[in-house]
């Protein structure tokens, strides 16, 4: 679809990359356009935190601890919408540090089997640990291991005469998505209806009532995988030359490949276990960061991360006002948004240079 | 009234069989069909001696070969002493213990056609919904007959009961099953006429939350147990409602399908809602109250006792409120 003529040279990614190592980032450019978002997502987190499916008073909010208000806003509006700066901010970092990695503008955690593989995880602990006498704890545990299992499947298996072809990668990562739906189905078909609910309910996505627990595990998970991406930051960027190139440059390909993916593996798996599969952040959030601010992933990385966060936070608000006092899933939200762009997108790269 | 053991967690207590869809050959699949028919039919008859009324009068009717695609319809054939000509269930048909032996069909939402023909049925009772209609049609083509019922309000239960009776040659049963029905009903009225109308939030799933709306049996029920269903607002029949919406409209009294101490946790966080404070969050077991059919009676009294205990004294003791640990 994205390629034409059968070659697997996809690569665009890097194509920004040129233009801008004339124009160096400059601290000053970086630091002004990180304050920008960050404003942009504190904006963003409170007009979410101001509304939602019932009006709360502010006053009573903060100041009367026996108030409904106070509990609505402590224990229910706040970790939400600090769930989804989470979320939010981990989909879209790895669906950037992705983009680089495989060198394809179509790469997130989705399309790469991660979370599949980490919806599988969780949906088998949900639906078998209870039985076993284990509790909903192990469902971030099972969630985890399966992220990680299912990524270092898809590493193992896409490489060919131990070179990891960004192409290979892909294709792989695409069956081991659609493996993995098909066994979440097969699992939604043996079990009775309670659970059958709750399986469409990962599949959708959702922020619903998480804790300040869940918040704190996703947050401190999400900080040291974006820390990791950070620090490999430079070697994304000469990545984009082609693998040939970045190793004379002196990048250890398979160790940033290998770090790369544990790093998101562990990044997607955390927001997995606690919101299911949301799909396209991930995918819009760097796209559209990359043809404001260019390829310099030293940029591009926090400025997807902070864009993450105001898109999820904004996105979510939608799903919680919309039928109030019922919810969408936020998932829904997000691939209605994300569908039509995802289709600009590709029209738009079929048509001519396109610096991703 | 007896309600099962709470400590029990709530997944180990209903089955969830997997789909005995053979992939053996015709002959030996109905041969195991009728052998398990027939081991069925004996259990069913000394079950139904327990359900049905003595007074019940066995109509003379030519004995027929049902297929259930519902547990509502089950229970209602069973319970109208009809359980020997059931030759095939749902996979969700959990009550009463004969009707799990008997050889599975997929259900209302995943129906198996070729299982439902293999089985010879003379009738199939299904609920009619868009997952079924098109399977059902083609099974009518085989030359069997087909009838749709209702489970989703109370009228609904009992126009299906008569129905069924109708059609399997229990029609008095089915009259005096619903009489019994109806005066279930009349007498959980007759106990909690005039008692204060508590607002009352019924979830049946916590990932998503998910409400009994309007528009249900167990809404119905609701009613009729004078409590006032704070998910009416949200207009849908199983609302995913909003935590914050649930703080705000403080419920006071919380039934939950989650027991024990999950649900504890849950519920301790949003220490304002009243039936939170209160300690009136009651943990229910998902059968019978989640089976609509002839069995909604007990269920009523389960709900109206959990909502007007003190109009209950001596089922009180059995119920089991949820821990909120501090």
């Amino acid at each position: 679809m994205i390629q034409s003529g059968g070659a697997p040279q996809i690569s665009r990614v890097g194509a920004g990359f040129d233009d801008l190592a004339g124009a160096h980032l400059t601290r000053g450019r970086m630091l002004a356009i990180v304050s920008a978002l960050a404003a942009l997502t504190a904006a963003a987190a409170l007009i979410a935190t101001a509304f939602g499916s019932v009006h709360i008073s502010l006053e009573r909010a903060l100041f009367d601890p026996a108030s409904p208000d106070h509990v609505i806003f402590v224990a229910a509006r706040l970790p939400r919408v600090m769930m989804g700066i989470a979320v939010g901010a981990v989909l879209a970092s790895v669906g950037a540090a992705l983009q680089a990695l495989v060198r394809n503008p179509l790469a997130e955690g989705g399309i790469l089997g991660i979370s599949g593989g980490s919806a599988f995880g969780a949906i088998l602990a949900l639906v078998f640990a209870s039985r076993i006498g284990a509790g909903q704890s192990v469902v971030p545990i099972f969630a985890f291991a399966a992220a990680l299992l299912s990524t270092l499947a898809v590493y193992r298996i896409a490489q060919v005469d131990g070179q990891l072809e960004p192409f290979t990668l892909l294709l792989v990562g695409v069956i081991f998505n659609a493996f993995w739906g098909a066994a979440i189905m097969l699992v939604n078909s043996v079990v009775n209806l309670y659970y059958a609910h709750t399986i469409l309910f990962w599949l959708m996505g959702s922020l619903e009532a998480p804790t300040w627990r869940e918040v704190a595990v996703v947050s401190g998970l999400g900080a040291a995988g974006f820390a990791v991406l950070m620090s490999k930051a430079r070697d994304l960027n000469l990545l984009s030359l082609g693998d040939e190139t970045a190793a004379e440059l002196g990048v250890e390909i398979n160790a940033l490949r290998r770090n790369i993916f544990i790093a998101t593996s562990l990044m997607i798996g955390a927001a997995v276990s606690v919101s299911g599969i949301i799909s396209f952040v991930g995918l819009i959030v760097p796209h559209v960061l990359r043809l404001a601010f260019g390829s310099d992933h030293r940029l591009l990385l926090p400025a997807s991360l902070l864009g993450g966060a105001a898109f999820m936070v904004l996105a979510d608000l939608a799903a919680r006002v919309v039928i109030a006092p019922a919810e969408i899933p936020v998932g829904a939200i997000t691939a209605l948004c994300g569908g039509p762009f995802f289709i600009y997108m590709l029209r738009r790269q079929e048509r001519g240079p396109f610096a991703l | 009234m007896k309600l099962i053991d709470p400590r029990v967690p709530m997944q180990l207590r209903s089955t969830h069989p997997l789909t005995g869809a053979p992939g053996i050959g015709y002959l030996r699949r109905m041969a195991l069909a009728i052998g398990r028919a027939r081991l069925a039919a004996a259990a069913a008859l000394l079950c139904c001696a327990r359900i049905a009324a003595p007074a019940m009068a066995a109509a003379a009717s030519p004995v027929q070969r049902i297929v259930s695609l519902a547990p509502s319809v089950t229970e209602t054939l069973f319970a109208l002493g009809a359980g020997d000509q059931v030759v095939g269930v749902s996979q969700y048909c959990d009550y009463p213990p004969a009707a799990t032996r008997l050889p599975r069909v997929g259900s209302f939402l995943t129906p198996n056609v070729e299982a439902i023909i293999g089985l010879r049925p003379t009738l199939v009772i299904g609920l009619g919904l868009s997952s079924d209609t098109r399977e059902l049609e083609v099974v009518r083509a085989t030359g069997c007959s087909v009838i749709t019922v209702g489970d989703d309000s109370l009228q609904a239960i009992e126009a299906s009961i008569r129905d069924i009776g109708g059609r399997v040659g229990r029609a008095d049963a089915a009259r005096a099953l619903v009489a019994r029905l109806d005066a279930r009903i009349a007498s959980v009225r007759a106990r909690v006429a005039g008692s204060r109308r508590p607002r009352v939030l019924m979830l049946v799933g916590h990932e998503p939350i998910v409400a009994v709306g309007w528009r249900t049996y167990l809404d119905d029920l609701l009613t009729i147990a004078n409590s006032e269903n704070i998910a009416h607002a949200s207009g849908q029949q199983w609302p995913e409602l909003s935590i914050e919406y649930i703080i705000a409209t403080r419920p006071d009294v919380i039934l939950d399908g989650q027991m024990g101490t999950a649900a504890g946790r849950f519920w301790n966080r949003f220490s304002t809602i009243p039936a939170v404070r209160n300690h009136r969050v009651y943990g229910y077991p998902d059968n019978p109250i989640l089976h609509p059919g002839p069995r909604v009676g007990s269920s009523l009294e389960m709900l109206a006792a959990m909502i007007h205990p003190a109009r209950f004294p001596q089922s009180a003791a059995a119920l089991h409120p949820v821990e909120v640990a501090r």
